[in-house]
């Protein structure tokens, strides 16, 4: 195949080949391609080779294989093997899809297929995900709702927040405007816009593609902000990822606390860790679907931010996002109402098995300048999910210290319980009727400050139910 | 006696039809867009293609590779297609249609060679021609909807491509004769 592009011949009918391929040719175009490829072998060569690569671009661009894609050896198999369980990008799945679709309606093909195969085509595009929470998001693309089920799909949001859960237990969090494509149960691609991701154990090597980068999750939870001009600004806020610049052997790993860039000239770089960008992301994230008054958003990193003192604020922080209790856990107050003295509260136990995220809330005023008088700060945050109960006493707290977190919170302190006296110096708490929201209203005098654990509903992914 | 004991012999294969199937896929729509080279148009055979081999599957012989089988399959879905197909009026003819695939068939080893190093000339291409052939391909947006994204008319984008992909078969061309030189 000599090079052509210099010969008038080849170009033209090059001209008319893409117009072919594009959809756009007139029936006059189509003849005179026609006419050229009946009179030229020499024009079949060059036209077969010019579709080729059109054809190589669409089937192979973002799974192309770095061997022939006709070499026998066994790792094309593997490849291939690989290959059917990514499916690689959205329409290529749906085209799966349909094809199974087309075979049964063909008939006789049910008994065949694996379990997994016959799941698929029941449900023709399989689902895998759930919207788990929206707040204020418009859609640019189709809109979806809360609680639908979702497969290979492109999410476009204009504005607001949009959290997805994975049947596997992944996360992810989008910030509009924002563009994020669902691929399978492990591999999705952010195409513009913000997203933090939470991976729990078992689902690790989740991986989201960028333009020009690969963040393949190793049990962690990182950010990702994808810049005008595809750059990629990738930071971890626990745990390691590994980032990848696609198709090629280079690789990095990257740590809690750490960022790194990647350029449109695919160069990995490191830069400031910055958590500015997620910032607003979040209360979504952590599953909070609204706060007010002086409710803070701790950030996830450092850790120790968890401590930080403020004499108007009260932070709440997700302490651990998914646990199965092993044993009863002690709570002080499991029923709606308002408590604000010792009497008020109800005890109760949540049981062995159930699947519950605990958050810290904690007041703790700034005593650098010695000791102020104590100011009342009050705040309400409400959860996705039905509060189980919280826990708010010196002795549940400190029982049901390590159960959540390897990091203390100073539970061991006895003055960090809240101080229910009934009085103008006591704390109060109220759980609302729906057990969704919880309001605070909080004193921290002398050397004291408040801490409440507070215990929500989490189900288990349905991955993790599957499998059980 | 025979039919049935050839069946037994084939069930776990035909258990692997869908395997077979997914694995073959790319270079079945390879072939097919020999004579439709059109996406969509190339997908939509697949499928009629994959309807067609499980019809027929009885007839596939196990010890036999499952590609090239599929491929005549689907070089006669393919022709049925641009015969049906109103928007392929006037292209190729049985004889032709014939001719090139015949001649794909004996090519195919270099265009495989030529595969190989098409990443790398995707790689080389100045950054906004790769971003519009990653927008393309990669993320399958189609003209119309680049159109709008890009602020650029369909007209200019297909041009703009046209001028990529002669690029691409160039960069491939010299690319190969480095390679067959050197090696």
């Amino acid at each position: 195949m000599s090079r052509a592009s210099d010969n008038a011949e080849s170009r033209a009918l090059w001209e008319l080949a893409s117009a072919v391929m594009e959809g756009t040719a007139t029936e006059t175009q189509r003849r005179e391609l026609t006419a050229r490829l009946r009179d030229s072998e020499t024009m079949r060569d060059e036209y077969l080779a010019f579709v080729d690569l059109h054809a190589v671009l669409n089937t192979e661009l973002s799974v192309m294989p770095s061997t022939s894609s006709t070499a026998q050896e066994p790792t094309r198999l593997v490849a291939d093997q690989e290959l059917s369980l990514r499916k690689t990008w959205q329409r290529r799945r749906i085209g799966l899809a349909a094809v199974a679709a087309s075979l049964l309606v063909a008939g006789g093909f049910w008994g065949l297929a694996t379990s997994l195969e016959r799941e698929d085509m029941l449900q023709v595009s399989p689902r895998f995900a759930t919207i788990a929470q929206l707040t204020n998001a418009t859609w640019s693309g189709d809109s979806l709702s809360l609680g639908e089920r979702i497969g290979p799909a492109s999410l476009r949001i204009e504005t607001g927040f949009a959290r997805v859960e994975f049947d596997s237990g992944v996360e992810v969090t989008l910030e509009g405007p924002a563009e994020f494509t669902l691929v399978n149960e492990t591999l999705a691609k952010l195409s513009r816009g913000i997203l933090t991701a939470t991976v729990p154990p078992g689902a690790e090597r989740f991986q989201v593609n960028t333009p020009h980068a690969e963040v393949v999750d190793l049990g962690t939870s990182f950010g990702i902000e994808l810049q005008d001009g595809g750059v990629s600004n990738v930071s971890v806020f626990d745990g390691e990822v590994e980032v990848g610049i696609r198709e090629r052997e280079e690789k990095r790993l990257v740590a809690e606390g750490e960022s790194v860039s990647v350029n449109d000239q695919e160069v990995i770089e490191s830069i400031g860790f910055d958590l500015a960008p997620f910032s607003k992301l979040w209360p979504v994230a952590s599953g909070i679907v609204g706060s007010s008054e002086s409710i803070r958003f701790a950030p996830p990193w450092p850790p120790q931010i968890r401590f930080v003192q403020s004499n108007e604020d009260i932070f709440i922080a997700v302490e651990n996002r998914r646990t199965t209790l092993r044993e009863p856990l002690a709570v002080n107050a499991a029923l709606p109402g308002t408590y604000v003295e010792i009497a008020d509260l109800t005890p109760a136990e949540i049981r062995p098995g159930e699947t519950v995220r605990s958050y810290i809330l904690h007041h703790s005023p700034s005593r650098k300048r010695g000791p102020l008088r104590a100011k009342r700060v009050k705040g309400s945050v409400t959860f996705d999910r039905p509060v189980l109960g919280v826990i708010l006493r010196s002795e549940e707290l400190r029982a049901s210290s390590r159960l959540f977190s390897r990091r203390g919170f100073g539970e061991n302190n006895p003055r960090r319980e809240l101080q229910l006296t009934g009085n103008n110096d006591g704390d109060r708490i109220t759980l609302s009727e729906d057990r969704r929201t919880i309001s605070v209203d909080l004193i921290a005098p002398g050397m004291s400050s408040d801490l409440l654990r507070v215990i929500v509903e989490k189900p288990r992914a349905r991955g993790a139910r599957r499998r059980g | 006696m025979f039919k049935d004991s050839r069946l037994a012999h084939c069930n776990p294969d035909r258990d692997d039809f869908l395997r077979l199937l997914l694995r073959s896929e790319r270079e079945v729509i390879r072939y097919v867009m020999a004579i439709v080279p059109n996406a969509a148009d190339a997908q939509e055979i697949f499928q009629e293609t994959a309807v067609a081999l499980w019809k027929q599957i009885d007839k596939y012989d196990p010890s036999e590779p499952f590609t090239p089988w599929a491929c005549r399959f689907a070089a006669n879905k393919a022709k049925e297609h641009l015969r049906k197909q109103g928007r392929w009026y006037g292209f190729l003819d049985e004889n032709i249609a014939n001719a090139l695939l015949e001649r794909r068939a004996e090519i195919s080893p270099l265009l495989d060679r030529r595969a190989k190093p098409l990443r790398d000339c995707v790689k080389s291409l100045p950054t906004h021609q790769r971003a519009l052939i990653e927008k393309h391909y990669f993320d399958q947006r189609s003209i119309d909807e680049l159109s709008i994204e890009l602020k650029r008319t369909a007209a200019a984008l297909y041009k703009s491509l046209q001028r990529i992909r002669v690029t691409l078969t160039d960069c491939v061309t010299n690319k190969l004769a480095a390679s067959e030189a050197t090696g």
